[in-house]
């Protein structure tokens, strides 16, 4: 490798700090990291590249990699990009499974409508913050989690419930989940140990498997972003998201992708993504979800269960936002929302002395604002009783 | 796009960075990578699992653990033997694998 092309990554980066220097931050935990990437570049900017070794120039390619990666992210992270309300919902999910709080979840508004997805650049790169504090003694206490979202639906309540999806990707890596199913599924099968009824209901949703000697290829030739890797990876977080949207995330998908029959390299068909989920919702106990619930436990210690503390409301249909009492009780305002926009909205117009047509836009927009609404008054209140118990 | 950029790869050119350190005596990276060899050991000789190795290293693991699973299954457990040689080893082991692959 070449000092000069390290030169050249180095001096894109020193313009691209030029303006992310000033990003302003309402999350004091970006601020802070914000301040960590500050103190690298000043570091970086104090060494002669063009002195370094070959090994050198590697070991700081992967440093202003994780530089760029991390301004890519905190850049759309401003306070006025995303809704905090969204964020803060994400984060009390990932509560549950990682409870020290070590993870800030950013997002990076794209152009693609239907674009949600997550970046599992630095989430994997667990050697590169190990590099980071032996070249430069900084550590990274917290770490990002990076959501891409459409821009045009960043706002969007109802389409908002995939990023529970999202976010189990993250937990999968962080606990390598899918590589163990990825080893026992094709175990179980090569071990003919299965019933009949077993090895029907993983062909369901993995049809390619009823063919062993592409079992026994997948088993002997593993490679990341492999098919089979991909489609045990897609169902998990399905199954994820479930446990606090239900079934509305499956559903959204099914729509956006037109009840897609077929699979492709990415994803299973969409049928068979909201059937597996439905596996789990009924509590029906077939073999493939107890699986991956048996195999979430093990390593997780938590289980896959329902998540959202249900509540009865009219509130919506009232105008009103829900007065939130848990924070397990935020999750289900997503379902309730679906529940409303997915109703004939006659008690709408019933309950309220209305001067306006409902139309559809206004209804969107309504419970929008009213699922924004009930989220941040849980969050004021929340706020509020910590100051008040700490100055009493 | 104009390369194809593989997190997974990318994992493992991080590794055999690391190992290339180790093996010129930097203790700091000789440290992270004893802590990867050691897991490979622990899981070839049955007293790790699929549910409990470092989930950072799994894919490295496992990968090591396949490819060389009876020289793994005869290291210490005790990481301050591990020396120059066995760093030249898992080097080797994984730079053939990647040669193997391209």
């Amino acid at each position: 490798m070449e000092a000069k092309f390290l030169q050249l990554h180095f001096s894109q980066l020193q313009s691209e700090w030029a303006t992310a220097k000033y990003n302003n931050y309402s999350d004091l935990r970006k601020r802070e990291y914000h301040e960590k990437l500050s103190k690298i570049i000043s570091l970086l900017e104090a060494e002669d590249i063009s002195k370094f070794s070959p090994l050198e120039i590697k070991q700081r390619f992967y440093v202003v990699f994780f530089l760029f990666k991390s301004l890519e992210f905190l850049n759309n992270s401003t306070s006025s990009s995303m809704p905090f309300e969204i964020v803060a919902v994400l984060e009390e999910a990932l509560n549950d499974w990682i409870p020290t709080r070590d993870y800030i979840i950013v997002t990076s508004l794209i152009n693609n409508n239907i674009g949600f997805s997550y970046d599992t650049s630095l989430m994997l790169m667990d050697f590169i913050y190990k590099e980071i504090e032996i070249l430069y003694g900084i550590k990274f206490e917290k770490r990002l989690i990076q959501i891409n979202v459409p821009n045009s639906t960043a706002r969007d309540y109802l389409a908002s419930v995939v990023l529970y999806h999202e976010l189990g990707h993250f937990i999968d890596r962080k606990f390598e989940i899918s590589r163990v199913l990825y080893i026992e599924i094709l175990s179980a099968i090569l071990s003919g140990k299965l019933s009949a009824g077993e090895f029907n209901d993983i062909v369901k949703y993995f049809p390619y498997l009823a063919n062993i000697n592409l079992v026994k290829w997948f088993h002997a030739n593993y490679f990341p972003g492999n098919k089979f890797e991909n489609h045990i990876a897609e169902y998990l977080c399905d199954l994820f998201g479930s446990q606090y949207i239900g079934e509305y995330s499956n559903r959204y998908v099914s729509y956006l992708t037109c009840d897609e029959a077929t699979d492709n390299v990415t994803h299973p068909s969409s049928i068979n993504r909201s059937s597996f989920i439905m596996d789990f919702l009924t509590g029906n106990k077939k073999y493939l979800v107890e699986k991956y619930k048996q195999t979430v436990l093990l390593i997780t210690k938590e289980e896959i269960k329902s998540r959202a503390e249900s509540f009865k409301s009219e509130d919506f249909e009232n105008f009103l936002p829900v007065d939130i009492d848990r924070p397990q009780q935020l999750h289900f305002l997503f379902a309730y929302g679906w529940k409303v926009w997915l109703d004939d909205w006659n008690k709408m117009r019933a309950y309220n002395n209305l001067n306006f047509d409902l139309t559809q836009e206004k209804v969107y927009s309504i419970i929008n604002g009213l699922i924004e609404k009930s989220i941040g008054n849980f969050i004021v209140r929340t706020e509020w009783a910590k100051q008040a118990s700490a100055i009493s | 796009m104009l390369y194809s950029h593989n997190v997974e790869n990318e994992k493992i050119n991080l590794f055999t960075l690391f190992l290339d350190k180790a093996k010129q005596g930097d203790a700091k990276y000789a440290q992270i990578v004893n802590e990867v060899i050691l897991e490979t050991h622990l899981y070839v000789v049955g007293k790790k699992d699929l549910y409990n190795i470092n989930r950072d290293s799994i894919n490295i693991i496992l990968l090591l653990a396949q490819l060389e699973k009876e020289y793994f299954s005869k290291l210490q457990e005790n990481t301050s033997e591990y020396n120059q040689e066995i760093y030249n080893k898992v080097f080797q082991v994984i730079t053939t694998k990647q040669t193997a692959l391209v």
